[in-house]
């Protein structure tokens, strides 16, 4: 799946928060959305699912332009996990993650086969099956982030979008987020997501688009975004470094009482070899 | 046997007795297969006709709006509908007209022109978004109130009293044919409304997620408003305002049969074709009111029953939240 996004511009609320976007994700390759609170990381992923109309420029799907597919060959194309869920909660999980299907079935058939088996894997690999006859109101935040995913794994898209997938989730339930990310990227999926966490991109081995003030400030791996000069530009906060000699990665941590750019801290990194 | 099976088999047995029983009971006066056939059996089957209408369509407004206080009234087609009756009882306007109700074409006429108000609005700002859409709905249903009263106003007294007759409902018809017109309206609402369950199932989950998933959200939504619209708009012309089953009825069969939709429309369906007609029967009766022979409006034993029903699920539902 080639996403591509071409000299973008939205706007919303009558600011221009994408100001001359350009991006593009490779087949297969995990890319993290990165940036301060309001540089444009959510609105970006929001036009490149159609879901948003561009000012100027264009975001194209496999060479199609967004605008051109419906709703339903987007969503065969792309999931997405939001960041919010504003909606019932009141509904078994079994019955949010068959919404995954929906693209696939046509409306009076019932589940094919094919689905059931596409709502099975997904449930198997995103360990949710021990909830599947709760309703979503009765779980944990953790538990309902691996609800949403398996419903997104259940969609059966070549590519899979996720809004900050890391918010409320406990040591626990990060690790196994991470390892699931690592799972699907392996298997071919191309991920984008968007994340505050800073080591989230590393952990998925992701390449990183920094975005400030509605354009793209940084575009490389993982490595080279972990700089000090450049974080503290991009979000104006002291950070701090540490390296985990087993693994050899780097994590970076913001650390108020340290001036920006200052490194060399230690630190126990819980996540080292997730 | 599980609970949905348990309730979707109770529901059937009780449309099967109601259907058998009620129009047996609650029949002062003349007592003849004519009379069964012209009077007791249509009034049964439009109030049932009607109570499957209005639960349907509440069903599909509460979740467009995902709001539980959404009923088929909100969308201002009741009151649009009991404008124009109302107008027409004031001009002298009775009679048929090739075999249907000339009131009952103009409450029609009411109901269609407030929906396509509604949806104008709605349309004209911020591309038809619920929040819009409900409270087009409710200005035109307060305009067309306060015009209705303006109408009362200057109509004579037996003209006041035909507008207020019309305004409480009824379920009573003379003949199958209005059973017929009304059918019209139900049944592409219902078709439509069961057509798109998944889509309904996704909007009560959120937009954002329907979109992400596949539906294209304003479409759904535009398709929901007019079936819910076209079905309230059918029941209303022939029977006037009846409140309360459009309501009640989602909430009392979400709580049996979750709130899928694919099992809470046919659940809702069957629950309000049992309600009307038994609440009608009731009505009609005249136990309610120990020693007179006059029927009390169905209306306002929907609203008791359904009123009372709707507090003890409020107050019987164990919530665990934080004490504010």
């Amino acid at each position: 799946m080639r996403i591509e996004v071409s000299d973008l511009a939205v706007r919303r609320g009558g600011r221009l928060v994408l100001d001359g976007v350009s991006l593009k994700v490779e087949p297969g390759q995990t890319v993290a959305l990165v940036g301060p609170n309001g540089a444009g990381k959510t609105t970006l992923l929001l036009a490149m699912l159609g879901l948003l109309p561009a000012e100027r420029g264009r975001v194209t799907i496999d060479g199609r332009p967004v605008e051109s597919l419906s709703r339903r060959e987007i969503a065969r194309r792309v999931a997405y996990v939001p960041q919010f869920h504003e909606g019932f909660l009141g509904f078994r999980v079994r019955d949010i993650i068959a919404t995954g299907r929906y693209a696939h079935v046509e409306p009076l058939a019932p589940l094919s086969a094919e689905d059931e088996a596409a709502i099975r894997a997904a449930v198997d690999r995103c360990g949710v099956r021990e909830f599947l006859d709760r309703t979503a109101d009765t779980l944990s935040g953790g538990e309902r982030q691996k609800v949403w995913l398996a419903t997104a794994v259940a969609q059966g898209s070549p590519a899979l979008f996720l809004d900050e997938p890391t918010n409320m989730l406990d040591p626990r339930h990060f690790a196994e987020l991470v390892r699931l990310l690592r799972e699907l990227a392996a298997s071919g999926r191309t991920i984008v997501v968007v994340c505050h966490d800073l080591n989230l991109p590393g952990l998925l081995d992701a390449r990183v688009a920094g975005l400030r003030g509605g354009r793209v400030a940084f575009e490389g791996s993982t490595a080279d975004f972990l700089q000090p000069g450049r974080l503290a530009a991009m979000f104006d906060a002291p950070f701090a470094w540490a390296r985990d000699e087993r693994t050899g990665r780097t994590f970076v941590y913001v650390d108020t009482a340290l001036a920006p750019g200052a490194g060399g801290v230690d630190r126990a990194c819980l996540l080292a070899d997730s | 046997m599980s609970r949905v099976r348990v309730t979707f088999i109770g529901l059937a047995l009780l449309l099967a007795a109601t259907l058998a029983v009620t129009p047996l009971i609650g029949w002062p006066g003349v007592d003849s297969h004519r009379v069964l056939w012209t009077l007791r059996v249509p009034r049964v089957l439009m109030a049932v006709a009607a109570g499957a209408g209005l639960a349907v369509a509440g069903t599909t407004l509460q979740s467009l709006f995902r709001n539980p206080l959404a009923d088929p009234y909100v969308l201002g087609v009741s009151s649009g509908a009991s404008l124009a009756a109302a107008w027409a009882v004031l001009h002298g306007v009775s009679g048929l007209w090739w075999g249907l109700s000339k009131l009952s074409l103009v409450a029609l006429g009411g109901a269609v022109a407030c929906v396509l108000i509604v949806y104008g609005v709605a349309r004209l700002k911020q591309g038809f978004s619920t929040g819009t859409l409900l409270l087009a709905g409710v200005t035109v249903s307060f305009i067309s109130s306060a015009l209705i009263v303006l109408t009362m106003f200057r109509a004579g007294q037996h003209d006041i009293q035909a507008i207020i007759k019309w305004l409480m409902g009824s379920c009573e018809v003379a003949g199958i044919d209005p059973v017929l017109d009304a059918a019209v309206f139900l049944f592409p609402g219902v078709g439509a409304a069961i057509y798109m369950h998944r889509e309904l199932d996704l909007l009560m989950m959120g937009e954002l997620v329907a979109a992400a998933r596949g539906v294209s959200v304003r479409r759904a939504r535009r398709r929901a408003y007019f079936a819910a619209s076209i079905m309230t708009a059918g029941v209303v012309a022939q029977c006037g305002p009846i409140g309360f089953v459009g309501l009640v009825i989602p909430h009392v069969m979400r709580f049996f049969v979750g709130p899928s939709h694919r099992l809470l429309l046919p659940a809702a369906m069957l629950a309000g074709a049992i309600f009307l007609p038994v609440c009608d029967a009731i009505a009609r009766s005249g136990i309610l009111i120990p020693g007179s022979s006059r029927q009390i409006p169905v209306g306002v034993l929907t609203n008791l029953v359904g009123g009372g029903f709707f507090l003890y699920l409020l107050l019987g539902r164990r919530e665990e939240r934080p004490i504010l």
